[in-house]
């Protein structure tokens, strides 16, 4: 690894980011917690948590 | 899922609309379904009352429905629902 | 998923604090749509209601005094009473339940003047609740034309709520409606509501029913719906949408190629040498182009679509569908999230939402990747390309041939899960057969705009997000040349011209490729190489699909970085280096056997992250898109893994 080259850093920062982002936008880490009520309607209309 | 069976709760007088030929007509009796179908098809136009007439027949139906002073609305509904809407046959 | 998603409790930002919240709601076909597009025009954005699948649109419009309205669309319906999501979402939206339970001050129920009465009726309903009415006659003058003649005066006064006679396909009306939104009133409905709809609608029209567009409508019918000729017409109306896509969508794509390759040359020429540089014209904007590129496609064809729902035909193709979909399970309300997978999966399991039924709609979302998206082309063109080099008839036959087998795999895959996990009694179909009418090329153009900013959107900021990812872990680490490499740049040295340029290739070549293998993503392809070998795979091939995982297009690219180490020949040189590729033990690496078996894995593979997270977003969690992805990745495993093997034991290999 080029750990001593600037660049190298700013594009690991730039894909970790981005790895960040793909995580929580799949769900595997969550986001800010969502405040309110609390409704859900699957496709069938069900309502669930 | 229609639950009612046409055959056994038609009464005296009435048919199925599945029953009609292309080009017959008839006035809705009553449609007995499951409660969700009877309100779809009631709101769609398929209401006592209603004057229809048969466009297609076959797997699908294709039935226009009476609009009073309007164009009359054109419905294509599966064959086991239209089994669940009585009509009064030949009515104007 | 939806960047103007909402969350519950904290729903749509409205930034005009003081606007006047407008619901629009009617029964289906009535131009609600249309008469949005009028009143909003592009000044709108597509979200969805907190907490559920339904998407809604909200636009944007001055009212009296120069006051801002907030334009809800919502879904067209016959009745609020039912429990399909649709009327559910009415409900909601107009009992204040949803968007930050701030009730719309008024509801502009679009009722069509041809047919006033199911207007008024559901209009009955509404009353219910209270709520401000203004009525749109719209259509009215179509209702004219046609010698129906309503007088919208008489309805107003029998109502206590403003009437305004408009057209959404020529504007007439629409300035007067926005005004009338300031006059909304509660409407009195009491009894049964078809009494009342006919009792109002009756009072304020002449009896004089037409026939004449009913009875074109009628001819028209007899040839369309025609179990023989009206198949004939779909085919042929298919085949057109399809020869145009690919007919018209060949000169944009290139442009778009072509700009994204200019501006990925001139990052590099401005930005100093170095992985900055290399990251934003590979990685990022690599990605990007990745990803527009298919846009052209995907605004064709939603063009198409919009154009064919305003003539009304899709309404006819849906009830033929029927006859073919039934026996799998699905209804005809699936061809239309079907015929959009052709484009991308992600709209298409988004327009799912128009099959009713749990199960049914449930079946339709885990079976549309299976369609042949126009991500998967680049892969056919490739492997057809490689297998039937000097043939580009037999290239043709298989190209379809992918597309008739992806088709086939998503209806016998929806007759298992509705014969297993998604069983149960579909609901019997029942559509509004519309009139036949010139479609409306304003609202066409501003509903596939709405669809190809919703794609970018979506799609966009994922794959370049994962380009970025990729990019990343196929640069890195960095391997120190190896010895072969120092020895044949030492022999170039001695030597002077052409050899000198041969060994220098030679030696870049080893290079790359030894870098390609150092990289994580090589040592994830060599690791799970095993895994892949019964499918004919070397560690390559094991990298691209892999690399793939995310976005099926960036194979092509993937592999011709991993074969040569650099992506940026010609096409045709590309194509070349591919077919001309060696594995390690020095056999072809796209062998015959090999690139059938990898065709028949691209057809049926997932390969897709943002649709999966869009499967799990509107079939209501992640247990459906593993599902999907397990199914899907078994299948194709499966399918390829017979393929090669068959032709391998036939001496195809």
């Amino acid at each position: 690894m080029p750990v001593g080259d600037v660049q190298f850093w700013i594009v690991t920062g730039a894909a970790a980011v981005c790895l960040l982002f793909l995580l929580r936008r799949v769900g595997v880490l969550g986001g800010k917690r969502k405040r309110g009520r609390k409704v859900e309607l699957t496709v069938g209309g069900k309502r669930r948590g | 899922m229609p639950t009612a069976a046409p055959a056994q709760t038609k009464t005296p007088g009435e048919t199925s609309l599945a029953s009609l030929r292309r080009g017959e007509t008839g006035v809705v009796v009553a449609v007995r379904a499951r409660d969700d179908d009877v309100v779809m098809l009631e709101s769609m136009g398929l209401r006592p009352n209603a004057w229809v007439r048969v466009c297609r027949t076959g797997r699908t139906c294709v039935v226009a429905a009476d609009e009073p002073g309007g164009c009359p609305c054109r419905l294509g509904i599966e064959r086991r629902l239209a089994e669940c809407v009585f009509v009064s046959a030949g009515g104007v | 998923m939806s960047a103007t998603q909402t969350t519950p409790g904290t729903p749509h930002r409205d930034p005009h604090p003081a606007a006047r919240r407008v619901a629009l709601i009617g029964n289906p076909n009535t131009g609600k749509t249309s008469l949005f597009n009028r009143v909003a025009g592009a000044r709108h954005q597509t979200a969805n209601f907190p907490g559920t699948t339904q998407e809604y649109r909200v636009g944007r419009a001055r009212g009296e005094h120069d006051r801002p309205i907030e334009l809800i669309d919502l879904p067209g319906v016959y009745t609020l009473e039912t429990g399909q999501s649709e009327a559910r979402v009415c409900r909601d939206a107009l009992e204040g339940n949803a968007l930050g339970g701030r009730p719309p001050d008024a509801v502009c129920v679009v009722v069509d003047a041809t047919r006033v009465t199911r207007g008024l009726r559901l209009l009955a309903e509404i009353a219910k609740s209270g709520a401000p009415v203004v009525v749109a006659l719209n259509m009215h003058d179509l209702a004219h034309k046609r010698g129906v003649v309503v007088r919208a005066e008489e309805i107003a006064e029998e109502l206590g709520c403003p009437v305004v006679p408009t057209s959404a396909r020529t504007g007439a009306g629409v300035p007067a409606l926005i005004a009338a939104f300031a006059d909304a009133a509660p409407v009195n409905a009491e009894g049964d509501a078809w009494a009342w709809a006919e009792r109002v609608g009756s009072s304020a029209r002449d009896a004089a029913a037409p026939a004449s567009s009913h009875a074109m409508t009628e001819r028209l019918d007899r040839v369309l719906m025609h179990p023989v000729s009206g198949t004939l017409v779909f085919a042929i109306v298919m085949g057109a949408i399809f020869w145009t896509i690919f007919k018209l969508a060949g000169v944009p794509m290139d442009l778009v190629d072509a700009v994204f390759a200019r501006l990925s040359g001139w990052a590099s020429s401005v930005l100093p040498a170095g992985a900055v540089s290399e990251l934003l014209s590979e990685g990022i904007i690599g990605g990007v182009g990745a990803t527009v590129i298919f846009l052209p496609q995907i605004v064709i064809l939603f063009f198409l679509i919009s154009l064919l729902e305003g003539t009304g035909y899709l309404a006819r193709a849906a009830l033929l569908m029927d006859r073919l979909f039934r026996p799998f399970g699905l209804p005809g309300q699936s061809f239309v999230p079907m015929l959009s997978a052709h484009a991308c999966a992600i709209p298409a399991v988004m327009s799912c939402r128009g099959v009713p039924g749990r199960q049914e709609r449930l079946a339709t979302i885990l079976v549309a990747p299976f369609l042949s998206c126009s991500a998967r082309i680049p892969v056919y063109v490739l492997l057809t390309g490689l297998l039937f080099a000097d043939r580009p008839g037999l290239a043709a036959v298989a190209f379809a041939g992918c597309y008739v087998l992806g088709a086939i795999a998503a209806l016998f895959t929806a007759l298992l899960f509705r014969r297993t996990i998604l069983r149960g009694p579909g609901r019997p179909m029942a559509i509004d057969l519309p009139d036949y009418r010139r479609p409306s090329v304003r609202s066409a153009l501003l509903t596939t705009y709405d669809r190809a900013m919703s794609f970018l959107k979506k799609a966009g900021t994922v794959i370049v997000a994962m380009m970025v990812v990729l990019w990343w872990a196929g640069e890195y680490p960095h391997a120190e040349p190896p010895a072969e490499v120092v020895e044949l740049r030492a022999q170039a040295a001695s030597v002077e011209g052409e050899p000198a340029e041969a060994l220098i290739a030679e030696a870049d070549e080893f290079e790359a490729r030894h870098a390609g293998r150092s990289t994580f993503l090589g040592r994830a392809g060599r690791t799970v190489q095993p895994v892949f070998a019964p499918l004919g795979y070397d560690w390559q091939i094991t990298v691209g699909v892999l690399g793939s995982f995310a976005a099926r297009e960036v194979f092509v690219s993937t592999l011709s970085v991993v074969v040569a180490g650099s992506d940026d020949a010609e096409d045709e040189g590309v194509l070349d280096r591919l077919r001309t590729a060696r594995r390690d033990d020095g056999s072809v690496m796209l062998s015959p056997a090999t690139s059938w078996s990898l065709l028949v894995f691209y057809v049926l593979a997932m390969q897709c992250l943002p649709t999966l997270a869009v499967t799990a977003r509107e079939a209501g969690g992640w247990k459906w898109a593993m599902l999907q992805l397990g199914w899907m990745s078994l299948l194709a495993y499966g399918a390829a893994l017979v393929t090669h093997q068959a032709l391998t034991a036939t001496g195809m290999a």
